[in-house]
């Protein structure tokens, strides 16, 4: 069976969740101080190593019930609606392999979908479809075409959508966004970017799939490809391509290119070029950027994202009054004297949100959009996916965010989409 | 034998650097020919001539011929086309489509195929793909026509009138998905002639409705759109019409709007609910507020939050009124709504709610009232921190602290020196947050001389907090220093957790100095103020001195256990000279709480003294455990937040562990101490 364990605290604060919310389960004689009918019905899509950082937190709201466990890995599913149902005391958790399944539920009000990144297209827009509010883990997409899609799909359906970019929930990232959006480094020149780079690995060994995997579901929409352990594993499937948008340049790249999008209040629009240089693994299944170097340019401002090995991990606002640096859990500022200055009620306020979960809840039941609404995670997407592209060409990418298209190269343009394995479409 | 093995190894990498080198040196799309998921080499010097090649027409032509003849090479492995087609999928034209065309034929190939030609915009892409439909079956046909309804194919509509009509469900909905996409008049007519209650010819309407309305055919994606937004469609469908029909029609849609969010389904009511608060305009308004009052609340709870977030005025009675509501989440919705919507009128009824009991209202209201902008809202959140019940006025001296500005910290100064306490205190907490250098001095006058005990430690908190965070230590300990002499006994107290707290030279002149006071109440809080509160290593000495030699045993054991945190977080201090720290102390200890602190120390530092002076501590029956598991834990390799610790070894540390043999009372202990040994 597999291993099902409460997080760390450190994994619960990177999921950004409160430690309280994170690593103490209410008893299921709190849970039962909710009504039924208030309470809402919750699936997880992917029973894999993110899923832990929304199940265990979920299981100790009062107000949310784990209803439905979806995964293609049976011994995975397993347990975590055996730990859910002895949590209950009941039976009112099951267990499904097809996602789609657990869709049609109408006890399920709203899902996590915590599948590897070529599924969370065809998995979001389904359960929009089908009425259900959505936390979908980064990264958004693997390309473009599906960020659209799902933003349309999650507008049509009016159903209430949180990316898991939990930084905007942490309050460092509001303090640093908010004091470069009020002015007090100056104005912004120069926003460096930092994240871990990619790896290198075999070939792994094929071979046949076993029995409790569902293969052929695994790989979905992705082009068919021999079942081996380490294809099936988060370390490597992270960094191939068909399962990601450049590997860690979406896979935590979204992460600090959100925070930056933030900070310069450019959430709903584009840089206007992205050009790139990167190294890749020259063999191996792993094909995604090992280190990367890509400018992002707005009128008056560069955007400097590189791997870590570059730069800092965090995201830095460089202004001709200071700077203003944050990674999680770090907080700076040159001078230091900015980062006591308060911001006042008459200046730019930024949504407040100190918990990722409990504001994609409470935003279900207000009809209001939570922290990370699904345009938002499209543009800080978009920027993963034109790096990778600019970077796999070789070349200056010029990008009309307002149209959403990019201009004069069709080359780059036919990199906006991919093909689908059949049966799945957008 | 170990030589031989390295010889076999360096033979094979030997040979694969040789094969990979003779790889790249050969043509690349030859290799690729021969692709089998093992060696990436030929597909990344492919990759690289395409980078290079950049937007030179002639140079990509040469490149997609060349991967168009490996596509149509019988002879080239399956992984081979997979490779070529991705290589395609940026670069395809009419060139490369004959022998993509040939892929789509077969099931194993067809995938890979639609992946280099989805994106190729050539007509030629396009009649390949009609063709190879028209020839197709099953999972491969239902590929195909995905991807004609990602190209858009408008001419495909009348090949897929005829595959709507197929017995297999799979093509029926991906026909009828490819028409939405399509969403052409012809693309419409074809839906039309589906039953539109299956809900895949419903969903594809929607899409069709979207894309007339975006080719401006407002007039038929209006019809397509009234036709689904009411029953006998899946709610689904219907929410997501009726969104459209407000985007195409805006305050027109009300009246739809509002029969939904009647409807009394869960989903359907509070969707169509935000949909018509977000209607603008003053008959949709007030269509909105004639019904509010009679939706159950949690779909009011959702209509109210819409007419805020659009700022609509006319919601101000209501969302007063669901400020006292019995359901939590319209509350809320209340406070958010008049913070948005009412400003400086709606600044009592949120006072009042700030200054309750009841939370989360209580921290709702705050928040909003720190976040409304403007100088009468600011004047009203004053003024109700002059007049209101003491409650809501030290809700307000919070408040103020969240939006500081000359008027706040003038209201909060002067509410400091008031009356009641509460309300006094309240102030002089929020001057510690947002005073400057200028509310020191008041704020120091309020520690030594406050009115009441809660508003001195109230003052003795804000005085510390200003002073830290304006960087004034070192004046605020002068004013502190300068105080002693004439304080009164409670006062000096107060006064020494002040400068411990503060820190600095010259507070530990002062402090130490008072360690030998000979008033007994100034030297306890001095040893209590190093020994608990003190943040380096500087006053150890002092402490040591005291644990010592003080007559006193409780001072004794303050001192010498402040000894030992210091000692603790001195983390630059080597382990050697720790231990020798340790032992200093233990001389002192007599009792077994600080031996255990000692212990506790003694895990961190990796040497042989430190293994045996663990040991030592097993003669004492109380520690015998602890000391036993300190052996063990130092002659044991360890893992400590990703950092390696390695076992101590040596001599002193194999008697230590002779000695957990011999005297450990627990068989596990002495089991792992047999075998560390």
């Amino acid at each position: 069976m597999a291993d099902v364990r409460p997080p760390s605290r450190r994994e619960a604060l990177a999921a950004g969740l409160s430690a309280a919310a994170g690593l103490t389960l209410g008893s299921a004689a709190r849970a039962q101080s909710v009504p039924p009918g208030e309470r809402l019905g919750i699936g997880l899509i992917g029973a894999g190593n993110i899923a832990g950082a929304h199940f265990w937190p979920s299981l100790s709201y009062p107000d949310v019930r784990v209803v439905g466990v979806c995964d293609v890995h049976e011994g995975r599913m397993q347990a975590m609606v055996d730990v859910a149902n002895r949590h209950y005391g009941s039976t009112v958790c099951r267990g499904h392999r097809d996602f789609r399944e657990l869709l049609a539920r109408p006890d399920v009000d709203a899902v996590f979908v915590c599948t590897p990144d070529h599924w969370h297209a065809i998995q979001v827009i389904a359960a929009a479809r089908a009425g259900k509010h959505i936390y979908a883990e980064k990264p958004l997409s693997l390309t473009f075409a599906e960020g659209r899609a799902m933003v349309e799909a999650v507008r049509r359906h009016g159903v209430c959508f949180q990316h898991g970019t939990q930084q905007r929930s942490a309050p460092e990232f509001r303090r640093a966004a908010e004091l470069v959006r009020n002015g007090r480094a100056g104005k912004i020149h120069t926003v460096r970017v930092a994240v871990s780079g990619g790896r290198e690995s075999g070939w792994g060994r094929p071979k046949p799939p076993p029995p409790h995997i569902d293969w052929d579901l695994w790989l979905g929409p992705a082009p068919q490809a021999p079942y081996s352990d380490e294809r099936f594993d988060t370390q490597h499937w992270y960094f191939i391509q068909d399962y990601s948008a450049g590997g860690f340049i979406s896979g935590w790249g979204v992460h600090h290119v959100d925070s930056a999008q933030w900070g310069l209040g450019k959430d709903l629009t584009g840089p206007m070029e992205i050009e790139g240089r990167a190294v890749f693994p020259t063999d191996g299944m792993c094909d995604t950027p090992i280190t990367w170097h890509v400018q992002y340019t707005y009128p008056g401002v560069r955007v400097i994202f590189t791997s870590d090995n570059e730069q800092r991990f965090g995201v830095r606002f460089e202004g001709d009054r200071g700077q203003v640096f944050v990674n999680r859990g770090e907080f700076v500022t040159l001078p230091a004297s900015i980062g006591r200055e308060r911001i006042g009620p008459d200046e730019t306020l930024l949504y407040r949100s100190d918990n990722h979960h409990r504001n994609w809840i409470e935003c279900i039941r207000s009809g209001r959009d939570p922290v990370a609404p699904v345009e938002v995670a499209h543009r800080s997407q978009t920027i993963c996916i034109l790096s990778d592209i600019a970077i796999r060409l070789g070349r200056k990418v010029r990008w009309d965010a307002a149209r959403e298209r990019i201009v004069g190269d069709p080359a780059a343009s036919q990199m906006l989409a991919r093909s689908m394995r059949s049966p799945w479409r957008l | 034998m170990r030589s031989i093995r390295s010889s076999v190894w360096a033979l094979v990498l030997l040979t694969c650097i040789a094969g990979q080198q003779t790889l790249a040196q050969s043509d690349p799309y030859d290799a690729l020919r021969s692709f089998d998921n093992q060696n990436r080499v030929a597909s990344e010097a492919i990759r690289a001539q395409i980078v290079a090649a950049g937007r030179d027409a002639a140079a990509l032509a040469r490149v997609e011929a060349r991967l168009a003849a490996v596509l149509a090479d019988p002879a080239t492995t399956l992984a081979g086309k997979q490779e070529a087609c991705r290589l395609l999928w940026p670069i395809g034209t009419e060139r490369s489509v004959p022998a993509l065309a040939r892929l789509l034929a077969a099931d194993e190939t067809a995938d890979m195929a639609r992946y280099a030609l989805e994106r190729n915009t050539t007509p030629a892409a396009a009649r390949a793909l009609r063709v190879a439909a028209a020839g197709a079956t099953g999972r491969r046909l239902v590929g195909i026509i995905n991807t004609i309804g990602e190209r858009r194919d408008a001419a495909a509509v009348p090949l897929l009138r005829g595959l709507v009509r197929s017995r297999f469900p799979e093509v029926h909905d991906a026909a009828v998905a490819a028409l939405g996409k399509i969403g052409t008049p012809a693309a419409v007519a074809v839906l039309r002639s589906r039953p539109i209650a299956n809900p895949e010819v419903a969903q594809a309407m929607l899409q069709a409705a979207e894309r007339l309305a975006a080719a401006g055919d407002r007039r038929g994606a209006l019809a397509v759109l009234r036709q689904l937004v009411g029953p006998p469609h899946a709610v689904t469908t219907r929410g997501a019409a009726l969104h459209r029909l407000a985007g195409l029609e805006g305050p027109a849609a009300v009246g739809a709007a509002l029969a939904a969010a009647r409807s009394g389904d869960a989903y359907l009511a509070p969707v169509a609910a935000r949909i018509a608060g977000s209607l603008a305009g003053p008959a949709a308004t007030r269509a909105c507020v004639q019904v509010l009052p009679a939706l159950p609340e949690a779909v009011r709870t959702v209509m109210l939050l819409a007419l805020a977030d659009r700022r609509e005025p006319a919601a101000l009675p209501y969302a007063l009124q669901a400020i006292r509501s019995e359901s939590e989440a319209l509350r809320l919705a209340g406070i958010r709504t008049a913070a948005a919507i009412g400003g400086a009128r709606a600044v009592p009824a949120l006072a009042e709610v700030a200054g309750g009991t009841r939370q989360p209202d209580r921290g709702v209201a705050r928040e909003a009232l720190a976040g409304m902008g403007g100088r009468p809202v600011e004047d009203a959140i004053i003024a109700a921190g002059r007049t209101g019940t003491p409650e809501v006025r030290a809700a307000m001296m919070a408040v103020l602290a969240e939006r500081p500005s000359p008027a706040a910290t003038g209201a909060l100064v002067q509410a400091s020196g008031g009356e009641p306490a509460s309300v006094a205190a309240e102030a002089t907490r929020s001057l510690g947050r947002v005073g400057g250098s200028a509310q020191l001095p008041g704020l120091f006058r309020l520690l030594v001389g406050g009115s009441s005990e809660q508003v001195r430690e109230a003052a003795q908190s804000a005085f510390i907090a200003a002073a830290q965070r304006l960087g004034e230590r070192d004046s605020a300990v002068g004013q502190a220093t300068a105080a002693m002499a004439a304080a009164p006994a409670d006062t000096k107290t107060a006064l020494i957790s002040v400068m411990a707290e503060l820190g600095g030279d010259a507070a530990l002149r002062e402090l130490e100095a008072a360690t030998r006071s000979g008033d007994e109440d100034v030297k306890h809080a001095a040893v209590v103020a190093l020994a608990d509160t003190w943040a380096d290593a500087r006053p150890m000495g002092t402490l040591l001195g005291i644990a010592r030699e003080d007559p006193s045993r409780s001072l004794r054991v303050q001192a010498l256990r402040g000894y030992l945190r210091l000692l603790a977080q001195a983390d630059r201090s080597a382990a050697e000279e720790k231990v020798g720290k340790v032992r200093e102390a233990l001389a002192a200890a007599v009792r077994p709480e600080e031996k255990r602190q000692a212990l506790g120390i003694l895990r961190e530092c990796r040497t042989e003294s430190s293994i045996e002076l663990a040991a030592s501590l097993m003669d004492d029956p109380a520690l015998l455990e602890e000391a036993a598991s300190t052996v063990l834990y130092l002659a044991a390799p360890q893992r400590v937040e990703n950092r390696e610790l390695v076992a101590v070894r040596g001599p002193r540390a194999t008697a230590a562990l002779d000695r957990v043999i011999e005297k450990a009372t627990d068989n596990n202990q002495r089991e792992l101490a047999r075998r560390l040994r």
